[in-house]
């Protein structure tokens, strides 16, 4: 009887005591911070974790978006209508609030594709993180621990000049990583100045480093810091700085000015250079590349490319060019939408086409006033421009339009996946397959006897409906492989380039004519306006008229790659709004029509698109999060938000 | 063995009915001499029988002589009446059986009369009259305190519901503990409602304290059904089910979306879409033809190709399918062995519109077969030893189209595009095949360049996927008497579970062309082109399987003892489980032990303690194990001397009961006491630097432990008149050291708030009644009435959730704390406004404080209310509104039974209230892609409905996000809802006509579920029961049955 309660008791003890045990986790590969730094590869694998996280860009915004490009007068997202929940179409509502902000519409802080607050200051984190543990960490070899050092200091330059580029506002500094009981209360925020210091501080450690490379000249390297990018990034901080915007009254041209002439001499020395030559003759030099003249071939062929990471490449002028290419269906996403029928994205605005010169050096617009009314439907024409022709608005133009544009009446030779309808009368008849078509965006046609049929060309016709068609007239042909379609999907797309010397001649050229010297701005502007195949700025030019061309000249230079977007905003000072440019955004509206002899031609005339909401003042900056403002403010009682939101 | 049964089935004798003999005569009375109505007297052996009427008398002829005569009344101990007599007088005494009516209670069982917790039982036979496939979906409106929500739709094998117990009072896991048979199992899902012997529902921290741990959430037990000693019994029912939509968006004509997309591009301020003249080709596809033209006939065909007006709705998905269900099952015992063994079917169809599969060579329509089998068995080895062995197993098959390289492989997100697909492609789209007069290819799928894939691909021509399920469930136990070798009353029983669970999947994909179609009206031609998609792949064929596994052993000793009028248990158990997920991931465990000790003086005073220890591995080491204490005490003020025989007050009781009891879901987190760092590779990571980073995840916090309940219950029974039974229950409860994620730590610091270490700092409070009443009364033989009503009320609150407090400048500067979990927020629209809600014209807009958010509002928006009287409409004017988006606070159920002769009735309700939900997005709003509109966006606002006083039921539609469409009293809805869930009418047979096949009982019946709701949505197409609005809906049906007794 004893017997039997003992053995039921040992039963249910055993049950228990053989198995507390069990409760403790089983392997799973957790490891410590410590770990991490007691170990060379991790460590190693540790400064990939501050890489981890630098947007793609280009056109890999959220939803193969070209982001900044079409919330800017460069360009207008085709996809506002069929995907009108994403950033474009807010943008243009004005549909955007400090909770829910479309540029950081994939909030979860999951993609690369947003412009994300967090994310930035995980990554500063990391980069703090680890410059606190390198100095003792067990690295095997010490140029490397020297150029890893290097590399983080460059990374933490790289996220702060991303927020200060999108927020624009003051920020705290972080030298060392907080610790999560760290009173925050007494947080400080730095202003937008002392933050680019610091910037700046952490580029010129990287700098002073001689085992940081000037270039990066292997594959596997690709998407690492160099003494190059440094620069760069002090070159443009310090253009922003000195900007109305962003220099709260302050005069720090002179400033801005020497950074960027230090820049442009240490890049010049260290090997970069423009890109002003053709390499592949076979693509771009062929007659179906339909780039008529060399420069235009050789900038398409330059922005279409990924630059080669090797000791003496092709490519010089590429400082900095990003993780991921365009996905290889660039000519699917951002493109003609005729090509594989399946969305046409970045359709650049008549504003754009405008501002390109004519191949004699003259502005088509008067740049001191381009439009006389608000809505820039009556353009202000340059007096002076004889070449510029109404009727004929795509001939004679710099060659950069023809290597930047698509536009009614050029050509494109690719495999089509698409059959042309049956009054596409430029294309009629043709099937799918390889084949030269032109591209048309007329959205009305004149019939033999005179009746005007309000359809868009069935194809590439201007619409306001739909994904395929273009809203504006004019498809994005900056980054867009001169063949790639239907069979030659294969074709890659170009890695984003973040920074490249030209904009560093740019950057130089504006802090020079803002600190009187202009004669040096004057030059570094000619160096790209040679390049480009244009005639260079005569020297006697001054003043707001200089400052009118540096600044047209950006926009020209750097069309479609993001920097508009922050050119216009720097430029404006903290009160003002953004309603010259960003309000009203137009497009061509065209009529095709027959001649008597059975020829054709076009009417083009001016239409505008949809009013857009995002030019008030509030639009300068991008808001803080509300989150993060809430409770910096039941923390430290102080409002860290933009003004307006 | 099945074989031999049947046989005895066959062997069993039928008795023949009694035509002469003689009459007798009597009356009954109760234990207080009063008249009993309702008391059965039959011949034994016969159907020869009678009911006493109102006075208690009875008169019953045909009684032969030597015949045993039998007085019967539930709750009352069966008599003989005496041969040789012709005039009774019988008083009958109350069974004392009954008062030992036992309720399945944690590791045990336990005297109903006894019980002291807050318990509610279900009745097997109820939930066997509902024609759900689900038992957690049949549950609904039959627990006081449960809410079981279809909330996933209806899809075939994938129509679960969500459950609660009592509301909620965490942010992390909230559904109750299920139990089948003792073990915690996946398969409430698929058990077969024939199997169910009882299922207990364990609601106060007395009743659940012993689950410590794993028991703040409330508990389910699920006991399956044992056989009986006696003949064998076969039971054989079969019925079949036309099942559809609950609810369905009505159909909108070509013409329709036309004048709809128009309006909505006007009120945008933009240009028409559509002209008069093609509207009008629409409404009449051969205006202005010539019919006397020699082209009519091919005028007629392009005119009614390009104007078309397609239902795509109708065309991708059926209004109706069918269903059928067949079960069999037979029970019996010997002094060896009692047995119950079933054998269920089920097949559910889909409503996908599929082609056939003759012309596919497979099948992709979205079913379920299953085909379950139940086998438990107790034996008798000797006289103090019992052994059961449980085995239950099932096989099921649940179809769908191919998920292939799509939706991230979600099965789910691909139900979900179907339906959001068939509401969105327009009337005016040519479809769903090429049309070979415009050039297209015979047969081939169109798309739609609004949307980059197609349905009509998807539903038919990409393949097919089949999930195939099985499992299997062994548990064998044994139960050893020690009462003569020990002591009287004691035993001890060892029970050990093994089950595992097979996971195959069969998909076969292909590919076709898709041509996306483009209509020209001004040429009036269609053209197709081929769409990027172009890869053409014939069928190929992939298929995977997983599967795991999970052990579960018990020891328990027991003792239970009666002392002249003292009443002595005690029980001691210890448990672990081992079990692997489906993906073969880090085991899981789980480790207890757990004590009870009763005591009741004189079926009076009870008392019970109860004691739980267990451990969880969610938590470190020194963190791991902990107590849970609960105590409760009863007083059965009927049987006291001063109640004791009341004629009207035959039972009050009164209970209360307290304690502690923890939770460790964590909301399917684990081990978050340790830091979670690790090494990852992947392409875009710097080669240079080894292609992989340390992905900081969690940092641990060692502290961590388990959410804390402190739970209050206190109850009283009340019995009237014997058939009224009223039963109240007021419980509170606290919860505390709820796991959190930080939020007031703020993000520039740079750790993710993801990972920022967990903490056990929330609280919630909850609190609630739970009244449940019944009516039952047999009025005669022929005529028996039963109903209830249950209802349930919770009220939670947030105490603390870390949330950040935001300025004064807010109307509310806290949105969880101090509100109900899930309470919805949103901006309150001015109904009193000049356009009772809505602008009514730019001046007012103009006039009105500016929009800080979402755009410029246009006319016909909503005025919303400046609630913090900052100038500006923005999101400080939040305020909240409705109730909780996700836990309802009011559950209820109403049902009633009738018998009448060999008819009954049966009708349940069920319903929901204070509950809300925020309507947005996809199958709700009107500007998703072309504009997708349905019943409530046909009458959006316009001046001219405006000026003409017509009803408005939606702000003026738009072809984009406005201001409008955002949480507001318009978009947060009240989702309470009453539900016809189950209505039932069936006959059974005279057993005269079925004595002579040898047939016990034959029953047929006709049955309806879930045939209507009343509810108060201003959508009108979504039932409010369903949470994804346009996920597959929630589905009626309608079912003929028949159910035969051997």
């Amino acid at each position: 009887m004893k017997r039997i309660i003992y053995i039921s008791a040992v039963c249910l003890l055993t049950v228990l005591s053989s198995c507390s045990s069990v409760l403790d986790e089983a392997p799973s590969g957790k490891i410590s911070i410590e770990e991490v730094f007691r170990d060379n590869d991790m460590t190693m694998n540790y400064l990939n974790t501050c890489y981890s996280s630098i947007n793609a860009k280009g056109c890999l915004y959220f939803f193969w978006s070209r982001g900044p490009v079409n919330w800017c007068d460069d360009a207008w997202d085709a996809d506002d209508q069929d995907v009108n929940w994403a950033a474009s179409r807010r943008y243009y509502d004005g549909n955007a609030s400090a909770s829910d902000f479309p540029a950081n519409y994939n909030a979860g802080d999951s993609g690369n594709e947003s412009v994300s607050w967090t994310r930035s200051f995980q990554r500063i984190r990391n980069c703090a993180v680890f410059l606190q543990h390198i100095p003792t960490a067990n690295v095997t070899s010490e140029s490397d621990r020297a150029r890893w050092t290097a590399e983080a200091h460059v990374l933490r330059a790289y996220y702060y000049s991303e927020l200060l580029m999108w927020f624009g506002c003051s920020l705290p500094i972080i030298r060392e990583p907080y610790t999560l009981d760290a009173d925050f209360a007494k947080v400080e925020r730095s202003s937008f100045h002392d933050v680019v210091e610091f910037v700046i501080e952490d580029c010129d450690a990287a700098l002073a480093c001689d085992d940081l490379p000037w270039r990066i000249t292997t594959d596997s390297e690709a998407m690492r810091m160099t003494k190059a990018v440094a620069w760069a990034i002090k070159s443009r901080m310090t253009l922003f700085a000195a900007s109305p915007l962003y220099n709260e009254g302050n005069n720090y041209w002179e400033e801005a000015y020497s950074v960027n002439k230090a820049a442009v001499q240490a890049l010049e020395s260290n090997g970069y250079a423009l890109y002003d030559k053709l390499n592949q003759t076979a693509v771009w030099g062929d007659e179906k590349a339909y780039l008529p003249n060399k420069e235009s071939q050789y900038l398409n062929e330059y922005f279409c490319n990924s630059g080669a990471y090797a000791a003496d490449p092709a490519d010089k002028e590429t400082i900095y060019q990003l993780r991921e290419g365009a996905n290889s269906n660039l000519c699917n996403v951002d493109a003609p939408g005729a090509i594989l029928a399946y969305k046409t994205g970045t359709c650049p605005s008549q504003e754009l086409v405008d501002a390109f010169e004519t191949i004699n050096g003259e502005p088509v617009l008067d740049l001191s006033k381009p439009y006389l009314d608000e809505q820039h439907l009556k353009p202000n024409y340059n007096a002076s421009n004889t070449l510029y022709s109404k009727e004929d608005p795509y001939a004679n133009r710099d060659p950069r339009f023809y290597a930047t544009i698509y536009y009614n009446g050029s050509k494109r030779y690719c495999g089509w996946g698409t059959d042309a309808g049956s009054i596409s009368f430029e294309n009629l008849g043709q099937g799918q397959g390889l084949m030269t078509r032109t591209i048309t965006t007329w959205d009305a046609y004149k019939n033999s006897d005179g009746t005007v049929i309000n359809t868009p060309e069935p194809l590439m016709g201007r619409s306001l409906l739909g994904r395929t068609p273009t809203r504006t007239g004019y498809f994005q042909r900056k980054f867009l492989h001169p063949n790639s379609g239907k069979n030659m999907i294969g074709l890659p797309g170009p890695r984003h380039k973040d920074y490249r010397l030209a904009e560093i001649y740019l950057n130089f050229a504006e802090a020079a004519m803002e600190s009187g010297h202009e004669a040096e701005a004057i030059t570094y502007v000619n160096k790209v306006r040679t390049r480009a195949g244009m005639p260079g700025l005569s020297s006697g030019l001054s003043g707001d008229v200089l400052r009118q061309r540096i600044h047209n000249e950006r926009r020209v230079e750097l069309a479609l790659e993001g920097n508009r977007y922050f050119d216009v905003r720097r430029w404006h000072k903290p009160d003002e709004d953004l309603s010259a440019t960003d309000r009203w955004i137009t497009g061509a509206h065209i009529t095709h029509y027959f001649k008597a002899d059975g020829s054709h031609g076009y009417i083009y005339e001016r239409t505008i698109l949809k009013e857009r909401q995002c030019y008030t003042n509030k639009w300068l900056k991008m808001p803080i999060p509300l989150t993060e403002v809430n409770n910096m403010r039941a923390i430290t009682g102080e409002d860290w938000q933009n003004p307006g939101w | 063995m099945a074989a031999v049964l049947l046989l005895m089935v066959v062997g069993t004798g039928t008795a023949l009915a009694q035509t002469s003999g003689r009459t007798i005569t009597g009356k009954v009375l109760d234990e207080n001499n009063q008249p009993m109505p309702g008391v059965t007297i039959i011949v034994d052996g016969t159907t020869n029988g009678t009911m006493t009427g109102s006075d208690g008398t009875f008169t019953l002829g045909g009684v032969p002589s030597g015949a045993t005569v039998i007085v019967s009344c539930i709750g009352y101990t069966n008599q003989v009446l005496p041969e040789g007599k012709s005039n009774y007088v019988v008083s009958l005494v109350p069974d004392s059986e009954m008062l030992e009516e036992t309720v399945v209670v944690a590791f045990g069982q336990q005297k109903k009369l006894s019980v002291t917790g807050a318990i509610s039982t279900v009745a097997s036979a109820d939930l066997r009259k509902t024609t759900s496939t689900r038992l957690d979906n049949a549950l609904a409106g039959r627990v006081t305190g449960l809410t079981s929500m279809q909330s996933g739709g209806g899809q075939p094998g994938v129509d679960g519901a969500t459950m609660y117990l009592r509301g909620a009072a965490t942010t992390n896991g909230k559904s109750p503990l299920i139990l089948v048979d003792g073990v915690e199992r996946d398969n409430i899902r698929t058990i077969d409602m024939n199997e169910v012997e009882s299922i207990s529902v364990l609601k106060d921290a007395s009743a659940t304290a012993l689950y410590g741990v794993q028991g703040a959430n409330g508990v389910i037990l699920i006991q399956t059904r044992k056989g009986q000693k006696g003949k064998a019994q076969l039971n054989i029912s079969v019925d079949q089910s036309w099942t559809s939509f609950t609810k369905e968006p009505s159909r909108l004509h070509s013409w329709e979306y036309c004048e709809l997309r128009n309006e909505a591009l006007m009120n945008d301020r933009q240009a028409p879409e559509f002209s008069e003249e093609t509207i009008a080709k629409f409404r009449n596809p051969l205006l202005g033809l010539d019919p006397s033209s020699p082209d009519y006939d091919n005028q007629v065909a392009i005119r009614k190709a390009v104007y078309c007006d397609n239902d795509y709705y109708r065309m991708y998905l059926k209004s109706n399918t069918p269903q059928t269900r067949a079960n069999a099952n037979i029970s019996g015992g010997t002094d060896f062995v009692n047995y119950f063994v079933n054998v269920g079917y089920i097949h559910q169809g889909g409503n996908l519109n599929t082609e056939s599969p003759d012309y596919l060579g497979y099948d992709p329509q979205c079913y379920m077969n299953r085909l379950s089998l139940r086998s438990n068995l107790d034996f008798h080895i000797t006289k103090n030893l019992t052994a059961s062995l449980n085995i239950a197993s099932y096989a099921e098959n649940v179809n769908m189209p191919a998920v292939g390289d799509l939706y991230g492989g979600s099965q789910s997100w691909m139900i979900t595009d179907i339906i959001y697909q068939s509401q969105t492609i327009l009337p005016i789209s040519p479809g769903p095949v090429t049309d070979p007069r415009f050039g297209g290819v015979s047969d081939g799928v169109v798309g739609y360049n609004y949307l980059d894939r197609s349905a009509y691909e998807i539903i038919n021509r990409r393949g097919f996927h089949t999930n195939k399920r099985k499992n299997l469930n062994t548990q064998f136990s044994v139960n050893w008497d020690l009462g003569e070798l020990v002591t009287k009353g004691l035993s001890v029983n060892g029970m050990a579970a093994y089950d595992t669970y097979n996971i195959g999947v069969l998909e076969g994909r292909k590919k076709e062309r898709v041509y996306n179609v483009r209509v020209d009206y001004d040429s009036e031609t269609l053209s197709y082109s081929s769409s990027n998609g172009d890869k053409i792949e014939p069928l190929t064929m992939t298929s995977s399987r997983l599967s795991n596994y999970q052990i579960y052993v018990q020891g328990s000793i027991n003792y239970a003892r009666t002392f002249g009028k003292h009443n002595v248990t005690a029980m001691a158990t210890a448990y672990r489980r081992f079990w692997e997920g489906t993906s073969a991931d880090i085991p899981y465990n789980v480790l207890g032990t757990a004590a009870r000790a009763t005591y009741s003086f004189d079926d009076r005073y009870l008392v019970e303690g109860n004691l739980g220890y267990n451990g969880s591995e969610q938590f470190a080491p020194s963190k791991r194990f902990g107590l849970f204490p609960s105590g409760s005490i009863g007083w059965i003020a009927s049987n006291e001397s001063f109640l004791k025989g009341n004629k009207y007050l035959t039972w009050l009781k009164f209970r209360a009961s307290y304690g502690l009891v923890g939770n460790d879901s964590m909301g399917g987190l684990r081990f978050l006491y340790q830091d979670d760092n690790k090494i990852q590779s992947g392409n875009g990571f710097v080669q240079g630097l080894g292609g992989k980073i340390v992905k900081e995840g969690l940092i641990g916090n060692k502290s961590i432990t388990w959410e804390l309940s402190k739970k209050m219950n206190l109850g009283v029974e009340i019995g009237l008149f014997k058939d009224f039974r009223i039963n109240v229950d007021y419980f509170t409860e606290k919860r505390d050291q709820i796991l959190l994620k930080r939020r007031t730590v703020p993000s520039f610091q740079g750790v993710s708030s993801d990972y920022i270490p967990r903490v056990n700092m929330g609280k919630v409070d909850n609190h609630g009644v739970d009244v449940e009443v019944s009516y039952s009364h047999t009025f005669n033989r022929d005529f028996s009435i039963s109903s209830r009503v249950n209802f349930g009320f919770n009220d939670n609150t947030a105490i603390e959730l870390d949330e950040p407090m935001r300025s004064e400048e807010y109307a509310y500067q806290y949105h969880e704390e101090g509100f109900r979990l899930g309470q919805e927020f949103g901006y309150l629209i001015d109904w009193d406004s000049p356009g009772n809600g809505y602008f009514t014209s730019q001046d007012e807009i103009d006039s009105y404080y500016p929009y800080g958010f979402g755009g410029k509002p246009r006319v016909g928006d909503f005025v919303y209310k400046d609630v913090n009287g900052d100038g500006v409409i923005d999101q400080k004017d939040l305020s909240p509104i409705g109730y909780s988006t996700t836990v309802p606070g009011l559950n209820y159920g109403i049902s009633l039974g009738l018998n009448f002769k060999g008819i009954d009735f049966n009708v349940l309700f069920s319903g929901l209230g204070r509950y809300s939900k925020y309507y947005s997005g996809q199958g709700v709003v009107e500007w998703t892609k072309q504009g997708t509109y349905f019943d409530w966006t046909r009458n959006g606002w316009t001046e001219e409905r405006y000026k003409n006083g017509e009803k408005i039921t939606y702000p003026a539609i738009s072809t984009t996000k406005t201001v409008s469409h955002t949480e507001n009293d318009f978009f947060i809805q009240n989702r309470s809802f009453l539900r016809l869930k189950n209505i039932e009418l069936g006959y059974t047979l005279p057993e005269r006509f079925l004595s002579k096949v040898g047939v016990k009982a034959l029953r047929v019946y006709v049955s309806g579920q879930n045939l209507f709701v009343w509810d108060n949505l201003r959508i009108t197409h979504i039932d409010p029961e369903q949470n994804n609005s346009y996920g597959y809906p929630i589905t009626k049906n309608v079912t003929l049955g028949l159910n035969i007794n051997f």
